[in-house]
């Protein structure tokens, strides 16, 4: 290489720049030849001593392109030589912008990347060469606040930029837009080419005010702004003729692949910065501006149970703004459709009086199970969904056919399931299922508005199988009143709890009565006395009534009756007890039957029993000899006589008439039964329905004294209210229990008026009244 | 008492009014009462003849509503008695101690009523309990009927509303008025005037719920 053998004079800036132009060419040009280290000195060094000399030789009409003509030392040296590097880059870089209009397209690309890179390489030796440069003038020019003075690097980036870059920007763009285009087509292009232009037009971006930092201005303008738009185009010209020739569905699908290639494409080969508004201009393009289209198509893949494809719905319309919101308002009023279709069904197949708790619950479920899922699984259980279907729920439950006659048909049916379920029977559910089925009782009772009724009939329904011990298992009752306290709080299971606690004292109680017994009674008492146990429980917990007939107790067991309550009160003086005959059962051993040596054991109830030992005295005996006996009303009478004439112990006269007055009733002494045991204690069907209708009863009952309650309470604390405040406040304290009607408020505080707990003051406000 | 009631309060603040010539002479009105009482009546008390001879001797009929305060200034308790003590200490106030200027005072009740909204609430509201026999906490409804023809006829009769009430209680209420009613009602009667089609009525407003039942009633009718 015909290098100066050696260095310039110092002073003689002509002499300098050749011998520096001919180094600087090498490297620009054949770097890839190699360079010796000492050419490579002798360039530093030329570089060094031409910008330490005191005095340089050349004139201003010897200078190649400073027009100054003033000699100002060392500084005016390196800006000689500044300006002849740039005239030097100029020069190089028209030659490459000529070069570039033989290339079009990829070959553009390619040549660009070589040149670029051949440029940028270089620019990283020839700034090392001239670090003396960089590091005193450039460094006190840029102290000095001058514009436009780079470090020899950034200058050529700078001068790649204007001399090169502002021309063929557009061509290069074109070329890259064309391979995009392509791959999105569906060809193989080679990404490396688009990733390395990317890299070029990022390095463009100089901060104006600190050469040293980058931006991506250049990037944004020349790169991004035309990605975008052709993007746009792209996609604006595809989805039209895609959806005018395939189905929603179909286009959803297309959608959802083009939007994760175009992600792809940011990974692959594209800059970070260009991920958001890429994603904004596809999502405008591919969901945006089809929206109607989809919220068109949710109702049929809703009808049609499509979860996949309402799920790919849901991910599309979830990524613009407000594109779920109908959606929602649609799930929502399909849910209650659905909820209210399958309650018709039932209903219709079921009449009224017929229909069991069970298959409502069911129904019920099945609905909210299968949107819940679809909730889960296609919607990613976004809480607005979630609401919509608790709206739709909570609609259905309480509003539909079968609660059309009265709101609390839901809670009541639902606490019969559960009563059901806890009941022993011979289908008795498994352990785990058990607890999954109590929860699903609470999923429906979640909705219930009416939770006062659920609670009344669920705490009669305890108090029976208490009291008749028909409860299947403690740990499933005490599971149950943990998941209603948990959902409503200690007051809602407070009663129910009390009740448990009942039943254990009254186990202590039976005990500590026997013990009182054996020391009490003499050994022939003890022996003649009947077997007893007894629940004595509190009246203000357990929702039972005393009997309402009268009743004779029977000899047998009056000193039994008038022991335990001697036993009792000297226990509890003060105390009350309330004998609930109609509650009470018993076993009684027959031996009137000639069929068998073995006596019969019936069981029986209390009223039964009182009948039945009638006939230790005589075999028969008119209607009206046991009414007045028993002193039963006839309501109580009849049922008990009538099971004794179906199962055959009495046989009636005249023969197969109704059990009434004027009806004698005679012991059959041909009783038979294939079981030594005979249940002939059977809850009488007409009883229930009472019990159905007083429970309604005494629930509006209860709903009164709640409001006045609580409006007495609010205005105790409050002293004085606007009428329309205090209103919406008891509203707000009762809703937990059931949804109070505002006339019915104001009744309650016409009452409370009335009764002069509050006062009427000026301006619509009510004062209490202590 | 707000200020609309000031022309009456000078009743109280000023015994000797321009239309009072002198003193007011307590033994006069005393001997007035004496001069009506009957002489089988209790010394201190009127009976009802004496109070009917009373209001007849000042040309007071008893379909006048002029009545209703007359009996409020005189601190009757009860419809037709009236008390010396009440009736002294009335008339005392008021500043007439003869039957000529206690007519003159009639003339200047009456009008006070018919000019004064707040007076007229005023004696109203005292009517309730004056009007209710005594021991009860409500009004029988067919002296609510008399009594709210009497009062209210004449002021809110215009629009029949008072008319429809009546006839609404008799058909469909049956029961007798509490006190809460009676005073909602004026409430009620004096907002009619102004929305006689009851559009601007709020059901769950701060009515009691036998208006709500009435204009329920009402739109009914209307419909």
């Amino acid at each position: 290489m015909p290098l100066h053998p050696q260095t310039p004079n110092r002073e003689d800036l002509e002499q300098t720049w050749q011998y520096l132009e001919n180094g600087i060419s090498k490297i620009m040009n054949d770097l890839q030849q190699g360079m010796d280290m000492k050419a490579y000195m002798g360039i530093y060094t030329a570089v060094h001593n031409f910008c330490t000399s005191q005095k340089a030789v050349n004139s201003s009409s010897t200078s190649l392109h400073h027009q100054g003509g003033v000699h100002r030392g060392a500084h005016l040296l390196g800006e000689d030589l500044y300006n002849n590097l740039i005239h030097y880059l100029t020069a190089h870089l028209a030659g490459l912008k000529e070069q570039s209009g033989q290339f079009a397209d990829e070959a553009l690309l390619g040549f660009y990347i070589r040149e670029w890179d051949r440029y940028t390489t270089a620019a990283k030796y020839i700034n090392h060469l001239f670090r003396y440069l960089n590091r005193h003038w450039v460094k006190r020019e840029m102290d000095e606040g001058k514009k436009n003075i780079y470090d020899v690097y950034t200058l050529h980036l700078v001068r790649w930029k204007l001399d090169l870059f502002d021309s063929v920007q557009k061509n290069v763009m074109d070329g890259v837009l064309k391979l995009v285009e392509k791959q999105r087509n569906g060809e193989t292009i080679e990404t490396a080419m688009v990733k390395s232009i990317v890299d070029s037009f990022v390095s463009l971006g100089l901060d104006e005010n600190d050469s040293s930092k980058s931006t991506l201005d250049v990037y944004r303008e020349f790169f991004e702004k035309p990605f975008l738009e052709i993007t746009n185009v792209y996609y604006q010209l595809e989805s039209k003729q895609f959806v005018a020739e395939n189905s929603v569905v179909e286009y959803m699908k297309k959608a959802e692949t083009r939007l994760s290639e175009e992600e792809g494409r940011v990974h692959v080969y594209l800059h970070p910065d260009i991920m958001i508004p890429l994603m904004k201009t596809c999502q405008r393009v591919l969901i945006q501006e089809h929206k109607t289209l989809l919220h068109d198509e949710f109702q049929v893949l809703l009808n049609n149970d499509r979860q996949d494809d309402l799920k790919r719905m849901y991910n599309l319309l979830s990524r613009i703004t407000e594109g779920l919101e109908p959606l929602r308002t649609k799930f929502e009023a399909h849910v209650r459709k659905a909820g209210l279709e399958a309650i018709e069904k039932v209903a219709n197949e079921n009449a009224d009086d017929n229909l069991e708790p069970k298959v409502y619950v069911d129904a019920l479920l099945e609905v909210h199970e299968k949107y819940s899922s679809l909730v889960k699984i296609a919607f990613k259980e976004d809480t607005e969904f979630v609401r919509s279907l608790d709206n739709a729920c909570r609609e259905f439950v309480n509003r539909n056919k079968v609660c059309k006659a009265a709101s609390s048909k839901s809670p009541e049916l639902l606490a019969k399931y559960a009563d059901s379920l806890l009941k022993k029977s011979a289908k008795a559910a498994e352990e785990a299922d058990l607890e999954s089925k109590l929860d699903s009782i609470m999923t429906v009772f979640k909705y219930v508005e009416d939770k006062d009724v659920f609670q009344k009939f669920y705490s009669r329904m305890l108090a029976k199988r208490l009291v008749h011990a028909t409860s299947a298992s403690d740990d499933a009752e005490t599971s149950m009143i943990g998941k209603l306290k948990d959902a409503c709080g200690f007051e809602y299971t407070n009663k129910l709890q009390r009740m448990f606690q009942d039943m254990q004292i009254s186990k202590d109680l039976n005990d500590s009565y026997k013990e009182w017994m054996n020391n009490t009674l003499d050994e022939e008492s003890l022996k003649t006395a009947v077997d007893f146990s007894i629940q004595v429980l509190g009246t203000s917990f357990w929702p039972l009534t005393p009997p309402n007939t009268p009743f004779n107790i029977p000899q047998v067991i009056t000193k039994t009756y008038d022991r335990f309550q001697t036993f009792y009160f000297q226990k509890h003086s003060g105390r009350k007890l309330n004998w609930l005959w109609h509650l009470c059962k018993g076993d009684v051993k027959a031996t009137f039957a000639k069929s068998s040596k073995v006596p019969f054991t019936f069981h029986v109830s209390t009223y039964q029993m009182a009948i039945l030992l009638m006939f230790n005295d005589a075999t028969s005996y008119t209607y009206e000899d046991i009414e007045s006996t028993t002193s039963l009303s006839r309501d109580y009478l009849d049922p008990s006589l009538g099971v004794f004439i179906k199962a055959k112990v009495l046989n009636i006269e005249p023969a197969s008439s109704k059990v009434g007055p004027g009806t004698t009733l005679t012991l059959n002494t041909d009783f038979k039964s294939k079981k030594i045991r005979v249940n002939l204690n059977m809850a009488v069907r007409a009883e229930q329905k009472q019990e159905t209708e007083d429970t309604h009863k005494t629930i509006e009952e209860d709903r009164k004294l709640l409001m006045q309650s609580a409006i007495v309470r609010i205005m105790k604390s409050r002293k004085k209210l606007k009428h329309a405040v205090l209103v919406l406040e008891t509203i707000a304290q009762i809703k937990s229990r059931f949804t109070p009607k505002v006339p019915d408020i104001k009744k309650c505080i016409d009452i409370l008026l009335e009764k002069e707990y509050l006062e009427r003051l000026d301006g619509d406000r009510l004062g209490y009244l202590a | 008492m707000p200020m609309a009631s000031s022309s009456f309060n000078s009743y109280y603040q000023n015994p000797s009014t321009p239309s009072a010539s002198g003193p007011t002479n307590q033994n006069a009105i005393n001997s007035v009462f004496d001069q009506f009482r009957q002489p089988s009546d209790p010394l201190d008390e009127f009976s009802i003849d004496a109070t009917m001879a009373y209001f007849d001797a000042l040309g007071l009929q008893l379909d006048d509503v002029t009545l209703v305060p007359l009996s409020k200034v005189l601190g009757s308790e009860s419809m037709g008695e009236i008390s010396r003590k009440g009736f002294t200490d009335g008339w005392m106030q008021l500043g007439a101690d003869s039957l000529p200027k206690m007519q003159e005072k009639l003339q200047e009740l009456r009008q006070s009523l018919d000019t004064n909204e707040e007076y007229f609430k005023e004696v109203y509201k005292w009517a309730f309990g004056w009007a209710k026999p005594a021991g009860s906490k409500a009004l029988p409804l067919d002296s609510a009927t008399e009594w709210w023809r009497l009062l209210l006829q004449s002021r809110f009769g215009d629009n029949g509303h008072l008319e429809r009430w009546l006839e609404f209680l008799n058909e469909k209420w049956k029961k007798s008025i509490p006190k809460d009613t009676w005073n909602m009602f004026y409430e009620f009667i004096l907002s009619a005037k102004a929305d006689p089609t009851l559009t601007g009525y709020d059901e769950n407003g701060s009515y009691p719920s036998i208006i709500d039942a009435y204009v329920d009633y009402y739109r009914n009718l209307e419909q």
